[in-house]
């Protein structure tokens, strides 16, 4: 028999629960992003952040922007692998569509954090070369 | 030009990208009921994927790997921040969550019972796979939903 608590604690952490909300696709990128840069390049960037959600962000763009990982390499050889013209107004929009066309989620990724931080590609590109 | 030494890899497993796809916020739900801040709960279920990517090889059922693994992030991060808790009044709720006495008593609860009794009666998991997610025996996730609940009754009578 489920007596008046139980049936109370049932309702009470439904509520609690059904009150959350969270960006799946942020969260997958930033997952996508920290598996990306490998045990070394996550360990590089933690040592520069602490364990709060908005930094963590910061870490994953961290991670792509120093280079030493290979999502950050990889953007710039791949734009010119793809022959993406990095001077257009929005190098960003013709790689993304780029790796959009070749299933490329680490690309996508990249560019998808780099979008929310308001990172420039050009920067990340000319960085890079 | 920084050249990679090998070319970027496709970083999320496919068959954990389904199941990231179908549970996080329900992870996230959990890591919450169980007492970790929002804004946490959403790094420490990003932590447990990245974890169980490194030994997806060897896991053949993900789910109650992955919530044992929200769990024992959680019970981690609640104990590093018991002291500034126990300091600081307990942030305060969204206005569309009126006060909860129930809800107040059960974030109260020694940390096994809390989670025992949310594995029981959010999750709905019977006992054999609440020992699984807090690593222990059934007899003893009984006796903890069973003094749970007995303080429950005695700080909220019903």
């Amino acid at each position: 028999m489920t007596d008046l608590l139980e049936t109370d604690l049932r309702a009470v952490l439904a509520r609690h629960a059904a009150s959350v909300t969270a960006d799946a696709p942020a969260g997958e990128v930033a997952v996508a992003a920290r598996l990306d840069a490998g045990d070394a390049g996550l360990a590089e960037v933690m040592a520069l952040t602490d364990r709060t959600h908005r930094r963590r962000w910061l870490a994953a763009a961290a991670a792509i922007v120093l280079g030493g990982v290979a999502i950050g390499a990889g953007i710039a050889g791949q734009a010119r692998d793809r022959q993406v013209d990095t001077s257009e107004e929005r190098p960003d929009e013709a790689l993304r569509g780029a790796f959009e066309a070749e299933g490329s989620p680490a690309g996508v990724a990249a560019l998808y954090v780099m979008d929310r931080l308001g990172i420039e590609a050009p920067d990340l590109v000319v960085r890079q070369e | 030009m920084t050249t990679p030494a090998t070319a970027p890899a496709a970083p999320w497993d496919p068959g954990l990208l389904a199941v990231y796809r179908t549970s996080y916020l329900d992870l996230v739900r959990l890591a919450v009921v169980i007492g970790a801040d929002r804004a946490v709960a959403e790094e420490l279920v990003q932590d447990a994927f990245v974890a169980v990517h490194r030994t997806w090889d060897r896991v053949r059922d993900p789910l109650p790997y992955l919530r044992q693994t929200v769990v024992n992030r959680c019970r981690s991060w609640g104990r590093r921040q018991t002291l500034e808790r126990e300091r600081r009044p307990r942030a305060a709720e969204p206005a569309d969550l009126v006060a909860d006495e129930l809800w107040d008593a059960l974030a109260r609860l020694p940390e096994r019972q809390r989670e025992a009794i949310v594995c029981r009666f959010y999750l709905d998991l019977p006992d054999a796979e609440i020992a699984v997610i807090l690593d222990c025996r059934v007899p003893t996730v009984r006796t903890a939903i069973h003094r749970g609940l007995a303080k429950l009754r005695e700080e909220v009578p019903r």
